[in-house]
């Protein structure tokens, strides 16, 4: 078995950063402590200060931000969802090198990901945020903004003190949309990730069609011969297994075969064709979904236990081949691939991505993640310190020079430059993002832009590849952009966690034969669903898309 | 002489063994299907092969624990945070629960009934945040020691054991010289040892194994618990964690194996506490329970 690297830097690593960056570092003794302080106090970290005119920076790297951004060294606190697979830390290199740059110092105050949401929600409801607040949504800083809990930025954009972030929002205007308050503040900056970049992806085992002599499947019912074929193979497996029942959202069994049959993102969802919301249990081909599920089930194609999987059964079983077949994020195929070598070095187990598929008369498509990302916003506590500084620290990790250290790390230490091209020094292609996150390169909520350098500066496995590839003719636009007023949101949450429960139950006992797939049936089934607001919902939605097109 | 045993007697006994090797395979299978994970190879594991006994065995999820900083940090603050949390939590209580063992104690039902009260109400979360908060406690040890110092039912345990002591020896200590704080101090807490034991206990499991008061008291990652180190690792990679990934595409990769190693890390110290509290446990609990 290959052994891991040692991951963990030494603590009081001093690294000097930026060959790409041409930039010459003036000795400096700064302190990287500051973590025995409480959170809202100015921390002196420094013996001595870097005087202002010995750090050198090209402007059209930190887009115009005059390096330092702080003469004295400054602290602030810094709250984020810390990964269970890479613990946060104040120390990380690249934070150390930024602050030699900025004069800026960060001190994380980490919530574990399990229950930072309970936390996050606490700070925000006793107006206790850190300076710098993270791993937020657009819509909470939208709700606690205008409550004085965060800072307005829009001044200070005006003022022209965040000229990469404003740079990024005229590139993509959505962002003003989703980051506008009521009160026509903006109290928080979204991510901006990267163009055309696909989540998920179909999968299946391609020794065995190899095997069997199978071709991709181009629709819904060479799919099902596909599975009947394995069956046929193996009858002890169970070809097909969904990744969850979710009917919406974005993956799910019920939701994918939603759109393969009836081209609507999911059971309640934009339908691109008619550009609309709309509840695929209306539309004329729900009847051949249900149909077309309940048979896969009928007839032993598709795991009988889909509904109430739990997530290490479900690796159980696409690893142990009792399953060949699922839809997941992409990144799993390699991911299989390699836990099934490790468990049996000389394994013929091979996932291979497929392209996506649809029933007959349906154009198959796949949506590309949005750019403008708000589930992932980061703001400013409203009584943050010095917040002409702060503003800049967050311009500065929109700023070209900035992202630099959040999507590479160090140069010469996690990548290089070779003739203006960036590659990451890490070989282990399974290695290479656990081990930069380790040190807090490509981390969410710290990485907050220019995701493509990332996509750019790595290698790609021949699978991988082979994914983007194959998805490429199929791509189409992300939902529009909708932002929801407040009681539009209260409507949602009062409304849509019921409802998806719901459908999901009900869509399961029609799957599994519980209830009879026939007219009476699915007009019931509407009905039930639109008591209890599924019509209230579309509705709401197409409110949203008709402000949304203004 | 031997005694003769009915054939329904010897029946009754081996459907009672039989009963109770099953329950004892029940507990025990979660513990050793943990252990031997935790020391197999990660690919076995996930595809189902490791049922019960390790295969292909291997420390790297042991090296991987051990590896992490953070483990001998939080180790240490939980340890700590236990420690005290248990003294200080049968001294506050023995020294709530003496005095209300005394019928001459003036308004003692009173005192009794809003310590009931708070069995019943609480402030609720929001609140009691901000009260911690405003205490100045927050991101310090006393704010996961000091809102659950006193649990009232351990009060009332307590309370009803020291009723049964004899008056007399109480009196026989006051004879030869010794205060109220002395009797106490040497005379009843020495007797009470199993209801000490008990609720010593109880106090240190409750508090090794707590991670919600130190997610929301605690900001700095020096000061927090194994057990919010544990939580994170275990629930990773669940349907629930998964959802919540708001960034979505990517998932957490975690060697599996090392959820069963950090199980068995945080989990092997508190388990061997409790052989050694056994034979004060059932005494402790029905006593103070009974006559309750």
């Amino acid at each position: 078995m290959k052994k891991m690297k040692a991951v963990y830097q030494s603590r009081t690593l001093r690294l000097v950063g930026g060959v790409t960056m041409a930039v010459m570092l003036a000795a400096c003794t700064q302190n990287g402590g500051g973590t025995n302080t409480t959170s809202k106090e100015a921390v002196d970290g420094g013996n001595s200060t870097p005087p202002a005119s010995a750090i050198e920076y090209d402007p059209a790297r930190t887009g115009g931000l005059e390096l330092p951004l702080s003469a004295e060294p400054i602290t602030y606190s810094f709250f984020i969802a810390e990964r269970a697979d890479a613990a946060v830390s104040s120390d990380w290199p690249i934070f150390r090198a930024m602050a030699e740059r900025t004069g800026v110092d960060i001190r994380f105050e980490p919530a574990p990901g399990a229950g930072f949401e309970e936390k996050r929600m606490l700070l925000l409801a006793t107006q206790s945020v850190t300076d710098f607040f993270g791993s937020l949504t657009g819509s909470l800083a939208r709700q606690y903004g205008p409550d004085g809990v965060f800072l307005d930025l829009k001044p200070y954009m005006d003022e022209g003190l965040m000229p990469n972030i404003k740079a990024w929002y005229e590139k993509y205007p959505d962002a003003t949309v989703v980051s506008t308050a009521a009160d026509g503040g903006i109290y928080s900056v979204p991510t901006f990730s990267e163009e055309n970049y696909i989540s998920f992806s179909w999968m299946a085992r391609g020794d065995v069609m190899d095997e069997l002599g199978i071709e991709q499947p181009g629709n819904t019912d060479e799919f099902y011969d596909m599975l009947k074929q394995m069956k046929a193979a193996y009858p002890d497996a169970y070809p097909f297994l969904p990744i969850s029942t979710a009917p919406i959202g974005r993956i799910g069994l019920y939701r994918d075969f939603a759109q393969m049959f009836t081209g609507i993102d999911g059971m309640l969802g934009y339908d691109r064709e008619a550009d609309e919301y709309r509840f695929a249990a209306e539309d004329a081909r729900f009847v051949d979904m249900l149909t077309y599920l309940h048979r896969l089930y009928e007839e032993g194609l598709m795991d009988p236990e889909f509904a109430l999987l739990q997530s290490n059964q479900f690796d159980e079983r696409m690893l142990s081949g009792k399953s060949l077949v699922t839809h997941h994020f992409k990144g799993r195929v390699s991911q299989f691939n390699s836990k099934a070598r490790q468990a049996d070095a000389s394994t013929d187990y091979r996932l291979v991505p497929m392209a996506p598929f649809a029933a007959e008369g349906v154009k198959p498509f796949q949506f590309i993640k949005p750019v403008v990302f708000d589930a992932q916003s980061i703001a400013l506590a409203a009584d943050v310190k010095q917040p002409e500084i702060a503003v800049q620290f967050l311009d500065y990790l929109y700023s070209d020079e900035g992202t630099d250290y959040t999507n590479y790390g160090i140069a010469g230490k996690n990548y290089e430059v070779n003739g203006g091209e960036v590659r990451y020094l890490e070989e282990e292609p399974d290695l290479l993002v656990p081990n930069l996150r380790k040190e807090g390169v490509l981390y969410d909520s710290i990485r907050m832009a220019a995701f493509d350098k990332s996509r750019q500066a790595r290698v790609l496995s021949p699978e991988d590849a082979a994914i983007d590839e194959l998805q490429q003719p199929y791509i189409v636009d992300s939902v529009p952009l909708m932002v929801a007023t407040e009681e539009e949101a209260e409507l949602e949450k009062e409304r849509l966690a019921n409802l998806t429960k719901h459908l999901e139950q009900k869509l399961t006992e029609f799957v599994m034969g519980k209830t009879a797939i026939n007219d009476e049936s699915i007009s019931q089934f509407v009905r039930e669903a639109n008591q209890l607001g599924a019509a209230e919902l579309v509705e709401m939605y197409n409110t949203q898309l008709e402000r949304a097109g203004e | 002489m031997k005694i003769k045993t009915s054939m329904a007697s010897r029946v009754f006994d081996a459907f009672n063994v039989t009963l109770m090797l099953i329950l004892a395979a029940v507990m025990l299978y979660p513990i050793v299907y943990v252990a031997s994970a935790s020391i197999s190879n990660v690919g076995l594991v996930v595809n189902g092969t490791v049922k019960l006994w390790p295969r292909d065995l291997t420390f790297i999820a042991y090296e991987r624990v051990f590896a992490d900083p953070f483990i001998w940090l939080s180790y240490g603050n939980t340890i700590r945070y236990t420690v005290i949390q248990t003294a200080a939590t049968l001294l506050v209580t023995s020294m709530m629960a003496y005095p209300l063992a005394k019928r001459r104690l003036l308004g003692r039902r009173t005192i009794l009934l809003f310590a009931a009260a708070t069995m019943l109400f609480n402030g609720g979360l929001i609140p009691t945040f901000l009260v911690v908060k405003q205490l100045g406690l927050i991101d310090t040890i006393w704010a996961v020691i000091v809102p659950t110092l006193i649990n009232t039912w351990y009060l009332f345990i307590m309370r009803t054991f020291f009723e049964q002591l004899p008056e007399e020896l109480e009196e026989a200590a006051r004879i030869d010289g010794c205060g109220v704080m002395g009797t106490l101090l040497r005379i009843v807490m020495p007797l009470s040892k199993p209801v000490l034991m008990t609720i010593g206990l109880f106090t240190a499991v409750t508090q090794w194994n707590s991670f919600f008061d130190a997610l929301i008291y605690l900001n700095q990652k020096e000061l927090y618990p194994l057990q919010i180190h544990l939580r994170n690792i275990v629930i990773a990679g669940t349907a629930a964690a998964q959802s919540q990934g708001s960034a979505g595409d990517d998932e957490i990769m975690l060697l599996e194996t090392v959820k069963y190693s950090t199980i068995m890390v945080a989990a092997l110290p508190i388990l061997c506490v409790y052989p050694f509290i056994q034979k004060y446990f059932v005494q402790g609990t029905m006593i103070g329970g009974i006559k309750g």
